[in-house]
C-alpha cells in the first residue's frame, strides 16, 4: 500500500485530489438539500393539516324574534331563541350535532347590527357548522347530520367561507369557532414589556461594559463569564426566577402579560448583551480616538461615533432575540399564562396567553378539529417569526449600505 | 521666533514600562516640527503627550511639564476636552467618521457650540474644506458618506475636521504613510499652506518628507530625545552618532540592550 502511494505520478495525485474536491462538493450539496427537503416535509406537513381550520362552513337559519322579547338579548336568551328556531324545522335532535354551540353570537350580532328590530320578524343568520360535522359531510359519511346539510346545500343555505374569526376570535370550546387573538395580542403585549424592560438595561450593560469598563481586569472577566452562562441557563429555571421575583416578592399579577414579558425580558437580557457586545467591539477603535482627538469626552465619543455604528447590530441582536423568546413556552406556563380565554387581553394585568401556550394548549383537547386548529397557530407564528427575521436581515442590509 | 510648546523633563511609562526619558524640547510657533526615528523609539507616545491622548490608556504615568503657552498641560486641572479643542490631531490611518462629508466636519463645531446658526456652521464646513484644498472636488457631495472617498481625500478630510475647531495646534501621526505617492504630495503640500496658522508637530518615518516640509527636526531614539534643532542643520550636520547612522541607514536596532 504505501509503496503503492509512493508510486503515483504527479498528475495521478492532482486527479485524485480533484475526485476528493468533487466528492465534498457533492456531500455539502446533499447536505444542503437534505436539510432543506426535511424542513419542505415539515412546513407542508404543517400547512397541509391547517387547511381545515382556515375554512369553514357556514348555514343559513331562518330564526324569528319571539313577540315578548326585550332588546338587547342576553347570551342565554339568544342561545334559546336560535335553538327554538331550530325547533320548527323539526329537526331539534340533530341541532347540536350539527350547529356550533357558538351560533348564537352570529345571531346576537346580527341583532345588534341595526336597530329598529321588529318583534315577531324573521331574520337569516349564517352560523358557523360544527367542525365534526363539516369533516363528515367532505367525506362523505351517511349521518342524519351531513344529510341535513346536503338538503340545506341544495336549498343553497350552506356556504363555505374563509374562516376570519380564527384571528378575530378568542379560544373557545368548539375549534370552529376558536381563534388566535388572544394569543396573538397577548404575544405582542410580551413582546412589548420583554422589549421596554431588557432593550434599554441590556444595551448600556453593553455599552459599559465594552467602552468604559477597564478590560483584563478579574471584574470584567467575572462579569462577562456570568453573562455567556446566563445565556445557556435552561428556559424554565427563569420561570422559576420569574414565580419568586415578580408574583411572591412584588405580588404581580398571576397570568398576566406583564409577568411573562418581564420573565421573557430577564430571558432576553443576556442574549442582547452579548450580541450587542460583538457589535460593539467590531466598531474600529479609531472612531472613538478620532472623536476624542477632536475634543469629545469618553461618553460623546461613545455615544456619538461607536454606538450609532454599532446600532445595526444591536437592533439585529434583539430582533433576533425576539425571535427567541416568542417561541418559548416553559417560563410562561411556570407563571401561570395557561388559561383559558374567551377574550382577548386588554390590558397588561390581565391573564392573557401567547402564541406557544395556545398551541400547546389545543394540541392537548381531545375533540376533533383542535390539532388542526394548533396547525393553524403554528402556521401564523412560523409566519410572524419570518417576519421578525426578515425584518432584521433587511435592517441589517439597510444599514450596511450607509456605511460604505 | 515664539515657542508654542515647551516641553520639560517629560518622562512616560506605561504601567512598569518606561517610554520616554527626560525629554527637553520646544515647538515653535508657526513652523513644522517633524518628529523622527525608528519604529517604538516614542516619538508617537511623545505627540500624544501634547494633547493627552495617552490618558486613554489605562495606567499611564506621565511626569515634568508640557507648557502650551503659560500653561502646564499635564495639570490635573487642565480641562482635557478644552485643550483636545485647542490641540487637534490627524491619525496615522484616515479616519472618518461613517457620515456624510459635512457631518464630518460639522461634529467637532457642534461639540464646542462654535456657531450660532445654520449658515455658520455651513462657513465653517466650507471654509475648513477650503483650507484642506478638498472642497472643489466634494462641494457637490458634501452630503454623500465620507467613506466613498479615496485614501488621500479621506486624509485631507480629517485633517479639515480637525482645522474645523479651530486648533492652534495640530499633531499629525505619519499622515501619508497609508497614501500612494500623489496624495502624499498633496497632503505635504497642505502640511507647508498650513503651517502659516497653525503650529504643526509630524511624525514620520519619510526622511525626505521631513526635510521637505519641516523647519524642525527632533531625533528619538528608545525614548531619548538624542537631537534635535533647524531641519537643515540637523540633516547636514548631525551631532550625534546615532542620528547620523540613522540619517544614513546605518542604524539597526541592538536587541540585546535595550
Amino acid at each position: 500500500m504505501i509503496l503503492n502511494k509512493k508510486k503515483l505520478s504527479l498528475a495521478q495525485k492532482i486527479v485524485k485530489r480533484q475526485k476528493k474536491d468533487t466528492f465534498f462538493k457533492w456531500l455539502g450539496w446533499g447536505a444542503i438539500y437534505f436539510v432543506l427537503l426535511l424542513f419542505f416535509v415539515f412546513l407542508m406537513g404543517i400547512c397541509m393539516k391547517s387547511v381545515p381550520i382556515f375554512f369553514k362552513q357556514e348555514v343559513k337559519l331562518a330564526v324569528a324574534l319571539p313577540k315578548n322579547t326585550h332588546l338587547p338579548l342576553s347570551s342565554g336568551k339568544a342561545q334559546a331563541i336560535v335553538e327554538n328556531s331550530f325547533r320548527t324545522n323539526k329537526k331539534t335532535i340533530i341541532f347540536k350535532e350539527v350547529v356550533s354551540l357558538n351560533a348564537w353570537k352570529a345571531f346576537s350580532k346580527e341583532m345588534k347590527k341595526n336597530t329598529g328590530r321588529s318583534v315577531g320578524q324573521q331574520y337569516n343568520v349564517w352560523v358557523p357548522v360544527k367542525y365534526k360535522a363539516t369533516q363528515d359531510y367532505k367525506k362523505r359519511k351517511k349521518t342524519q347530520a351531513t344529510l341535513w346539510l346536503a338538503q340545506m346545500k341544495k336549498e343553497g343555505s350552506l356556504r363555505t367561507v374563509f374562516n376570519w374569526s380564527f384571528f378575530s376570535n378568542a379560544d373557545s370550546l368548539s375549534p370552529e369557532t376558536a381563534g388566535i387573538k388572544a394569543a396573538l395580542v397577548g404575544t405582542l403585549f410580551v413582546l412589548l414589556i420583554a422589549f421596554l424592560a431588557a432593550f434599554p438595561v441590556g444595551i448600556l450593560v453593553a455599552i459599559y461594559l465594552e467602552c468604559f469598563l477597564k478590560k483584563e481586569t478579574k471584574i470584567s472577566y467575572f462579569i462577562s463569564a456570568n453573562i455567556n452562562n446566563l445565556a445557556a441557563v435552561p428556559s424554565i429555571i427563569f420561570g422559576l426566577l420569574g414565580i419568586a421575583v415578580f408574583l411572591n416578592f412584588f405580588l404581580l399579577p398571576r397570568s398576566s402579560s406583564l409577568v411573562g414579558g418581564l420573565t421573557l425580558g430577564l430571558m432576553m437580557l443576556p442574549v442582547i448583551i452579548v450580541s450587542s457586545r460583538m457589535s460593539l467591539r467590531q466598531v474600529p477603535e479609531n472612531l472613538q480616538e478620532a472623536a476624542m482627538g477632536l475634543g469629545a469626552s469618553k461618553t460623546q465619543a461613545v455615544f456619538h461615533q461607536v454606538v450609532p455604528v454599532a446600532m445595526p447590530g444591536i437592533i439585529t441582536g434583539v430582533l433576533l432575540s425576539f425571535a427567541r423568546i416568542i417561541g418559548e413556552t416553559a417560563p410562561l406556563l411556570m407563571v401561570g399564562m395557561v388559561v383559558f380565554l374567551v377574550q382577548a387581553p386588554t390590558t397588561l394585568d390581565s391573564p392573557a396567553t401567547v402564541f406557544p401556550v395556545q398551541i400547546y394548549q389545543w394540541f392537548q383537547r381531545p375533540e376533533e378539529g383542535f390539532i388542526e386548529a394548533s396547525s393553524g397557530a403554528i402556521v401564523i407564528l412560523l409566519l410572524i417569526l419570518f417576519l421578525i427575521n426578515s425584518l432584521a436581515f433587511f435592517v441589517r442590509k439597510r444599514f450596511e449600505k450607509f456605511n460604505t | 521666533m515664539k515657542e508654542k510648546i515647551i516641553v520639560k523633563d517629560l518622562s512616560l511609562f506605561y504601567g512598569a514600562t518606561q517610554a520616554l526619558f527626560n525629554v527637553n524640547m520646544c515647538l515653535p510657533e508657526n513652523k513644522v516640527t517633524a518628529l523622527i526615528g525608528p519604529s517604538g523609539c516614542g516619538k508617537s507616545s511623545f505627540m500624544r503627550c501634547l494633547n493627552r491622548m495617552n490618558d486613554l490608556v489605562q495606567g499611564v504615568v506621565q511626569k515634568g511639564e508640557i507648557i502650551l503657552d503659560n500653561q502646564n498641560i499635564l495639570d490635573k486641572n487642565i480641562d482635557v476636552v478644552l485643550l483636545r479643542a485647542r490641540v487637534g490631531m490627524v491619525f496615522q490611518k484616515p479616519n472618518p467618521f461613517p457620515k456624510s462629508i459635512y457631518d464630518n466636519i460639522a461634529y467637532g463645531p457642534r461639540l464646542h457650540g462654535l456657531f450660532s446658526c445654520k449658515k455658520e456652521l455651513d462657513e465653517i464646513v466650507e471654509k475648513s474644506l477650503k483650507k484642506a484644498g478638498l472642497f472643489s472636488e466634494v462641494q457637490d457631495r458634501l452630503q454623500k458618506s465620507a467613506l466613498g472617498l479615496s485614501g488621500g481625500q479621506q486624509q485631507r478630510l480629517c485633517i479639515a475636521r480637525a482645522i474645523a475647531v479651530n486648533p492652534e495646534v495640530i499633531l499629525m501621526d505619519e499622515p501619508t504613510s497609508a497614501l500612494d505617492p500623489v496624495a502624499t504630495a498633496r497632503v505635504e503640500e497642505l502640511i507647508d499652506e498650513l503651517k502659516q496658522k497653525y503650529t504643526i508637530a509630524l511624525v514620520t518615518h519619510n526622511l525626505q518628507q521631513a526635510a521637505r516640509v519641516s523647519q524642525r527636526v527632533a531625533f528619538f531614539h528608545k525614548g531619548n530625545l538624542l537631537e534635535s534643532g533647524e531641519t537643515e542643520h540637523v540633516f547636514t550636520n548631525p551631532q550625534d552618532k546615532r542620528t547620523q547612522d540613522y540619517l544614513t541607514g546605518r542604524l539597526f536596532y541592538d536587541t540585546n540592550n535595550s
